[in-house]
């Protein structure tokens, strides 16, 4: 690789930043997060979190604010 | 009069009920007599739930009887279009792809209706996923129109309209994307609303185009209209996008007098395109409100042109994102053949299990939000729907209402649109502006066509003027001689 190619550009690194949160439920429904493994399949489910024809997705409050104080944080 | 069971609006069954003239059982067996005998011809009903509408009519009865409390509709039966969920009950959205779907809850709507004591008697026919101005596009095949059968009933909902119509249902719930309850009502001469988006929930719509459907009353009178929306138009938490805007009591504002109201008849919905006799029937519905004193005045609406392009890009690129949990794995259609591997399975299923317009309209979509193409495309179209909801805005700064034709032609016969679907998209250019702007807009009947074609005139106003709407219509249906249309249907001859 030559010095005079790279020169042209200028590196910029975006972080997209993953954590598994401490929520009472999922997501987007009001289904319990699923706090161990070994659970039974579909013991933790709704017709929201299994995607089905005519359901609405509600944002997890604790999420959104977690989330948005994380962003605070690393700013 | 047990034979004129299905010539009465909801209001007078409901009053026949409650004084006990005729008893819950009675009305819906004469329902499922009057689809026995016309539906096998119309094909307004996907299902029929025959035993299961009956023993709901008996249990309210004997409820009755019984002197037990009973709902505001104890008794009604009520047509629904299968795009809505109903708990334990086939909801297929005349696709392939959900065939032998039930879904595990009911819509927002069917829970308020059913605890008012309507009994949901059958699911009407739709345009797959509601994609459509015809309900020719329909895996279940197509629906006629009672007024004329070799033409179509419009759509999406025309399921819902032929059925009201024709007295297989005394009303019915339809959903609005971009017209799909007000063509279909201005093709079969009932009266259709479509109210603000936000006033009802769509939770357990099954979604086409999320920030434009709404699910709205499809009948045989105004007052049912108002009826109708007073039941179904309740906050709900489950639907973020649902207002929690008080809702009125829409029957006592139809009493209230329209003197001094101001409509506007914006210009540019009456040029190419617009058939004379369509013209001339809306024209003389302006007479009859200057007759009873409301100001008739010219407006301009500069952004309508633009309306049917940037609905099919707004529309489509909602469909192509709602559409893509259809993969075969958890409920309906999987195709059977032995797959390869998981994405020849999801790729058959979608293939055999959509019908040709939903596939083009995954595709347009897609193509619309693909990297490259999103500024040029959805992000411009945004743009333009900001213009045109500002071209209201300012309208409204005006006058009360806007007035114009539901369609630009009376009903076409079916299979002459389906090869063209620029010619189809075209027949939605009155209604689409509505719901790119999150305004109500209602269809009444005004007319008929070489006496049998129906003609419908479409009223729009402000965000949650449904009020002024309804005033607005029932001051037209009581003063103007088709006013009662819809209920002086045709019939078997």
């Amino acid at each position: 690789m030559s010095d005079e190619k790279n020169n042209a550009y200028e590196v910029v690194i975006g972080l997209e930043v993953h954590a598994h949160l401490w929520t009472k439920s999922k997501m987007f429904c009001a289904c319990p997060r699923p706090r161990r493994s070994g659970l039974k399949p579909n013991t933790q489910t709704c017709p929201v979190c299994l995607g089905m024809p005519g359901v609405l997705p509600l944002i997890n409050e604790e999420a959104l604010t977690a989330a948005l104080e994380a962003a605070l944080a690393l700013k | 009069m047990t034979d004129d069971l299905d010539r009465l609006t909801a209001r007078q069954l409901v009053e026949n009920l409650s004084v006990g003239d005729v008893s819950a059982e009675e009305v819906v067996q004469h329902h499922l007599d009057r689809i026995a005998e016309r539906d096998g011809d119309l094909h307004c009903y996907l299902w029929v739930d025959e035993e299961g509408a009956l023993a709901r009519a008996r249990e309210i009865d004997a409820r009755r009887a019984a002197g037990e409390p009973v709902g505001e509709l104890a008794g009604v039966p009520i047509a629904v279009k299968d795009n809505i969920c109903t708990d334990g009950r086939p909801t297929t959205c005349a696709s392939r792809i959900l065939k032998g779907f039930h879904p595990p809850f009911s819509a927002h709507v069917i829970e308020l209706l059913e605890a008012a004591d309507a009994i949901v008697i059958g699911k009407t026919n739709l345009d797959e996923f509601a994609m459509g101005s015809s309900t020719e596009n329909s895996s279940a095949g197509a629906t006629r129109n009672p007024w004329a059968t070799d033409r179509a009933p419009g759509g999406s909902s025309g399921g819902s309209t032929a059925a009201v119509a024709a007295g297989l249902a005394p009303w019915a719930l339809g959903s609005d994307t971009g017209g799909s309850v007000r063509q279909p009502a201005s093709f079969c001469g009932v009266v259709g609303l479509k109210p603000t988006y936000g006033r009802v929930s769509r939770w357990g719509l099954v979604a086409f185009a999320s920030s434009l459907d709404q699910i709205g009353p499809i009948t045989r009178s105004v007052a049912d209209a108002a009826l109708l929306l007073g039941v179904i138009a309740k906050p709900d938490g489950r639907d973020s996008t649902c207002a929690h805007e008080h809702v009125p009591n829409y029957l006592a504002e139809l009493e209230k007098p329209v003197t001094g109201l101001r409509i506007g008849v914006p210009r540019e919905y009456f040029g190419e395109g617009l058939e004379p006799e369509v013209e001339k029937a809306v024209r003389d519905a302006l007479k009859v409100y200057q007759r009873l004193g409301v100001d008739v005045v010219d407006v301009s609406l500069p952004h309508t042109d633009y309306a049917v392009a940037t609905y099919y890009i707004v529309a489509t690129a909602e469909a192509s994102s709602n559409l893509a949990r259809y993969d075969g794995v958890q409920y309906g259609y999987r195709s059977p053949k032995p797959p390869e591997d998981i994405v020849d399975m999801y790729s058959r299923t979608r293939a055999e299990g959509f019908g040709e317009e939903v596939k083009r309209r995954i595709m347009l979509g897609t193509y619309a939000l693909s990297s490259g193409y999103y500024d040029a495309y959805y992000l411009k179209a945004q743009k333009v729907r900001m213009l045109i909801k500002q071209d209201f805005d300012r309208v409204f700064e005006d006058v009360d209402a806007v007035a114009c034709p539901t369609s630009p032609t009376v009903p076409f016969k079916l299979g002459e649109r389906t090869d063209d679907p620029l010619s189809m998209y075209l027949s939605d250019v009155f209604t689409i502006s509505a719901n790119l702007a999150g305004i109500p807009g209602i269809s009444i009947p005004c007319g008929l066509a070489d006496g049998r074609l129906p003609i419908g005139l479409q009223l729009l106003a402000p965000p949650f003027a449904e009020p002024l709407l309804l005033r607005l219509s029932a001051a037209y249906e009581s003063a103007s001689e088709v006013g009662a249309l819809s209920l002086n249907r045709t019939r078997d001859e």
